[in-house]
């Protein structure tokens, strides 16, 4: 892991793929885009992403995962959580690593919805997208999900919840109570996610880019889904039997098989679009 | 390198020997092994390629992993 100095800030970036010499079998060599993993809010960092579907994305891609502002093993401000921040931190990653051309995001929740303000903010850089459970910024979104954030923190203060952090609990459990008390209650986030700008449907008809959906059936926020799935030109919804919002976890093989699929018909397309242009010189 | 990773003060509370599991003995968090693989790959070479091998396993076998595994990794990887 790099630690890249973005923005003034340390983020913890991990690269992985093939680099200069792409696999043998791969017919679409050298028509792949790079591909930005982006994961979800407080509880999450790119562990997530790195221990299911990037490495088999990085067979024959060049994938970019790094850890959000305040999460994982990123630096930590107590400000800069709004939306817009998030995708000034993703251009910023992107020139970090040398990356100036566009690239395919695979997002996470949280993720999707930095990754639908950059796809309409910096449509230049971002040639598609796969979203994953994604949190669209429509109206009320920051409100919604700060009061659910508020509630879990309220529950460490539950009858001998703070006594068990104390004495027994795993490392990791009181590492993820730290993080979740850090940014809901000391550090800007919550004000930063009410006072973003809100991502309206009439906005998201103006996307160009080719984009895919993947939502579990019984998820929370399928009906948003739904709005993306009319609002988004030529976008694709894909709903996952028995999985709920946490459907990267619960049926990794299913996200992975459909991302990479997706990624070959974007590869394929590429190809296609290349080959019929070299015919067109000949 | 394992110490740099979790901290000293986890570490020196356990003997680590080839039996010693990560996550149950160690309480290594996600981010902090794939901190350890990282640097296992800049210390000993880009052929041990560790986001291969990781995704040759489920997650529960990477929650379940002990630390000879990953040295047999290390010392099995064709240089």
């Amino acid at each position: 892991m790099a630690d890249l100095e973005v923005r003034g800030l340390r983020f913890n970036v991990v690269q992985m793929g093939p680099g200069d010499t792409p696999p043998a079998d791969d017919p679409y060599a050298g028509h792949r885009l790079p591909v930005v993993f982006l994961h979800g809010l407080i509880m999450d960092n790119l562990s997530s992403f790195f221990y299911t579907i990037a490495p088999a994305v990085a067979r024959t891609t060049d994938a970019v995962l790094y850890d959000l502002r305040g999460h994982g093993r990123t630096e930590r401000p107590l400000d800069g959580y709004r939306i817009e921040d998030g995708v000034d931190d993703l251009i910023g990653v992107l020139d970090a690593v040398g990356i100036t051309g566009p690239v395919h995001l695979v997002a996470n929740s949280f993720g999707g919805t930095i990754a639908l303000a950059a796809a309409l903010r910096r449509p230049d850089r971002i040639a598609g997208m796969v979203l994953v459970e994604a949190h669209p910024a429509f109206d009320g979104w920051g409100d919604e999900m700060i009061e659910d954030l508020q509630d879990l923190v309220e529950g460490f203060d539950g009858p001998g919840i703070r006594d068990y952090l104390a004495a027994g609990a795993p490392r990791s459990l009181r590492t993820m109570v730290r993080t979740c008390e850090e940014l809901v209650t000391v550090s800007s986030l919550g004000d930063d996610l009410r006072a973003s700008a809100p991502t309206r449907p009439e906005d998201l008809a103006t996307l160009s880019c080719p984009s895919l959906l993947l939502y579990g059936e019984s998820s929370d926020i399928l009906d948003r889904a739904f709005v993306l799935e009319d609002s988004i030109p030529g976008t694709v919804l894909e709903v996952v039997d028995d999985c709920s919002h946490a459907l990267l976890m619960e049926n990794p093989h299913e996200v992975e098989r459909l991302t990479l699929d997706w990624l070959d018909r974007q590869a394929g397309d590429a190809w296609r679009a290349a080959a019929g242009g070299q015919q067109a010189i000949r | 390198m394992i110490a740099d990773v979790i901290g000293e003060e986890y570490v020196s509370e356990a003997d680590i020997d080839v039996d010693t599991a990560f996550y149950a003995d160690l309480e290594i968090e996600s981010i902090e092994f794939i901190a350890l693989g990282e640097a296992l790959q800049a210390r000993y070479g880009d052929h041990i390629d560790f986001p291969a091998w990781i995704a040759t396993m489920e997650v529960d076998d990477i929650i379940a992993l002990r630390v000879g595994q990953l040295v047999d990794h290390i010392t099995g990887s064709p240089a």
